[in-house]
């Protein structure tokens, strides 16, 4: 019986063991049949990194117009947006003319009719002044007449022809209208001062009349709207900038556009990453830029780029056989293309990065080992933490980041393409 | 009394035996705590499977070397059964004067030492590499060739044939048998407990080699079981137990199904003894 007993044990434990081996293998077939695959890379050879940096741009005229509000503005609808190009007669904005206090074409005609009533009060004060010198030359001619007949009458008393009460009534009149003239020019006199002040206040009415006529008729600059209270611009423009409060207080900008088609002085304007920007300052390479996706052959002069590092902004000049191919507003892709020669340059498809792949971030590499184990020629990977130089189109430049960081040389085999994600110490399979 | 201390002698010297079998098997359902912590404690505290869940799952490698063991010994087993039934049948049945001398000679080699004829085995490998341009070493022929032709095969089955009855070999022969035919349908059948037991002997010996591995194979990838059990222990005491009891379970499982046999075997040697 005991007999039995052990051999049942000895039986179950055989099973035992026997089921143990049996999963032994097929984990050990499974793990050698699932092992991650990775083909291997060296460092390139060329150590040439060719980094392309793609970013858009503008097209934006340098001379914009800026309007802004004159006075207290009641904006029932914008009818246009940012960035807009809008056909000539467009409505822009329309005013709500129920609020507004004034009809800024009304306001013209007033205008106009107060310097006309100016103008006619002006007349009347001439004619006024016409006439007095007028009364003043008549009193003259009638004193002088009286004047002559007196001397005429004086001779002919001396010679006894006519009495002294004739010479004598003579001389009262000449007198009396010596006396009427005399009055009419102290008049006149008198006149003609209040006549120069009136004169002069009616004229300067009249020239601030018209200074506000011309700026309201006259001023691009200004918010100046027709009857219905719509306000449009003669010319195509590219709205640069458009309100967006249906009130708007006096002094706001209103609308910044600039005409299209003109002849202004065209530029692209750009906002860059920082590396990039340094790139291009410190560097100088070549700029393409494309339009629409068609490439333009010609690379941009990067001695015509103005720069705000504030802003990380650049604008580029367009010369004349660019400018036929752009227009305002057109949106325009650069690429920043250089070459620069690097210690280690490792595809692009090697390099875990920590983070943005960009220069100054730290990556892992993976470079293959092989060691002999129990296993036979084992291939595993070994991680190693390097600092990106610079990023390239396919390649990346780096450096180790720590002394204890294994060194990538030419004969350095490096996991590429791998088919999970790695760790160190991993056991790999080469694939071609 | 005599028979009280002979009782007691084997009881003894089973113990002494089978202790450190029990002792591994027991330390293999203990956990890596307690293994750690007191080793001289025979009975596990839980007793639980995880060094066998390490080894078959996790630290899968040791099978790798197992595949090796078998091979090698497979390869040995079948090569020197092969060379074995052979040259005893030539040895008992076709005797002659150059047969004796041979025989002699072959004896004489079972007699030296392995370590003497390992270091003129590695220079057979080197010339044969050098003059054939065959590479041996670092391989698993290496040590399966010096093991194909052990002479304890031929010295053991040759005492066997040399005693089965001659009358049988005669009929065999007036039936117009040839000595293959004999071979296989007269002295292999009569001899199936004494090949398995030298089948279990072979087994034994090449399943637990040491020093040929050792010397011939250079590469831990083509070493077998028993070299690595060494490394287990020094690395990974934690399934070092389990390991153990993986490597005897082949050689306990064999002896365990063909122990009738053996048995047999040794129950007519030592009726042919007296």
């Amino acid at each position: 019986m005991v007999s039995g007993l052990f051999d049942r044990i000895l039986k179950i434990f055989f099973i035992f063991l026997s089921i143990v081996i049996i999963i032994g293998f097929v984990f050990l077939a499974i793990r050698n049949y699932i092992m991650p695959e990775v083909t291997a890379t060296k460092p390139l050879e060329n150590s040439t990194l060719i980094k392309k940096d793609y970013f858009t741009g503008r097209v934006i005229s340098r001379e914009t117009i800026e309007v802004k509000a004159d006075r207290k503005l009641y904006i029932e609808e914008i009818n246009v947006k940012s960035s807009q190009i809008v056909e000539p007669g467009s409505k822009i904005i329309t005013l709500d003319m129920s609020r507004q206090s004034l009809n800024t074409d009304t306001e013209a005609v007033e205008l106009q009719n107060q310097i006309k009533l100016y103008e006619i009060e002006k007349l009347n004060l001439k004619s006024q002044m016409n006439n007095r010198e007028a009364s003043v030359q008549r009193a003259l001619e009638s004193y002088n007449k009286a004047k002559e007949e007196y001397e005429s009458t004086s001779y002919l008393y001396e010679n006894g022809i006519v009495t002294k009460e004739d010479l004598d009534s003579k001389n009262d009149s000449a007198e009396e209208l010596r006396k009427s003239y005399e009055r009419e020019v102290s008049s006149l006199k008198s006149e003609t001062e209040i006549y120069a002040m009136n004169l002069n206040r009616i004229d300067s009415e009249i020239n601030i009349l018209l200074g506000k006529l011309h700026g309201k008729v006259n001023e691009e600059n200004k918010i100046t709207v027709d009857s219905e209270g719509v306000y449009f611009l003669s010319d195509m423009v590219y709205i640069d900038y458009i309100i967006d409060k249906k009130i708007v207080e006096e002094g706001e900008t209103v609308i910044r556009y600039s005409i299209c088609n003109s002849n202004s002085d065209l530029y692209i304007e750009a906002y860059l990453d920082r590396d990039v920007y340094d790139d291009i300052f410190n560097k100088r390479y070549s700029v393409y830029f494309w339009k629409n996706d068609e490439r333009k052959k010609e690379s941009l002069n990067i001695q015509s780029v103005r720069s705000f590092p504030d802003h990380n902004e650049l604008i580029f000049s367009l010369r004349d056989e660019l400018r036929e191919k752009v227009y305002i507003s057109d949106v325009v892709r650069f690429m920043v293309q250089s070459e620069e020669n690097y210690e280690c340059v490792v595809q692009k498809t090697a390099v875990v990065p920590v983070g943005e792949m960009k220069s100054g971030n730290y990556c892992y590499i993976y470079t293959i080992e092989s060691e002999e184990s129990i296993l036979g020629q084992i291939n595993y990977l070994k991680q190693g933490e390097y600092k990106i130089l610079a990023v390239g189109d396919n390649t990346v430049a780096v450096e180790a980041s720590q002394t204890n960081t294994t060194r990538i040389d030419r004969n350095s085999i490096i996991a590429n393409y791998a088919s999970a994600v790695l760790e160190n110490e991993m056991r790999v399979r080469i694939i071609k | 009394m005599k028979k009280f201390t002979v009782k007691l002698l084997s009881a003894f010297i089973i113990i002494v035996f089978i202790f450190p079998i029990l002792y591994t098997i027991s330390h293999s359902f203990m956990d890596g705590y307690q293994l750690k912590n007191n080793e001289v404690e025979i009975v596990p505290e839980i007793f639980n499977i995880q060094q066998y869940y390490e080894i078959s799952v996790e630290k899968n490698e040791y099978f790798k070397l197992y595949i090796n063991s078998a091979i090698m010994t497979a390869g040995v087993l079948l090569g020197q059964m092969i060379v074995s039934i052979g040259a005893a049948y030539y040895f008992s049945v076709k005797k002659s004067r150059y047969s004796e001398v041979l025989f002699l000679i072959y004896t004489f080699f079972m007699l030296l030492p392995l370590q003497i004829t390992l270091i003129p085995n590695v220079l057979l490998y080197n010339s044969i590499e050098r003059y054939l341009g065959l590479r041996l070493f670092n391989t698993q022929f290496a040590v399966i060739l010096p093991g194909v032709f052990s002479t304890l095969g031929v010295f053991f089955l040759k005492q066997f044939f040399e005693s089965m009855p001659q009358s049988y070999y005669e009929i065999a022969k007036i039936d117009g048998a040839s000595d293959l035919e004999i071979l296989l349908h007269v002295v292999l059948p009569y001899s199936k407990n004494a090949i398995a037991a030298l089948c279990l002997l072979i087994f034994i010996e090449n399943w637990n080699l040491i020093e040929q591995p050792i010397i011939f194979l250079s590469s831990m990838s083509k070493m077998p079981v028993s070299i690595y059990l060494n490394t287990l222990y020094s690395s990974y005491r934690e399934i070092f137990y389990a390991g153990s009891v993986l490597f005897m379970f082949p050689v306990i499982y064999v002896f365990m199904k063909i122990r009738d046999k053996l048995k047999v075997m040794v129950l007519k040697i030592s009726d042919e003894g007296r």
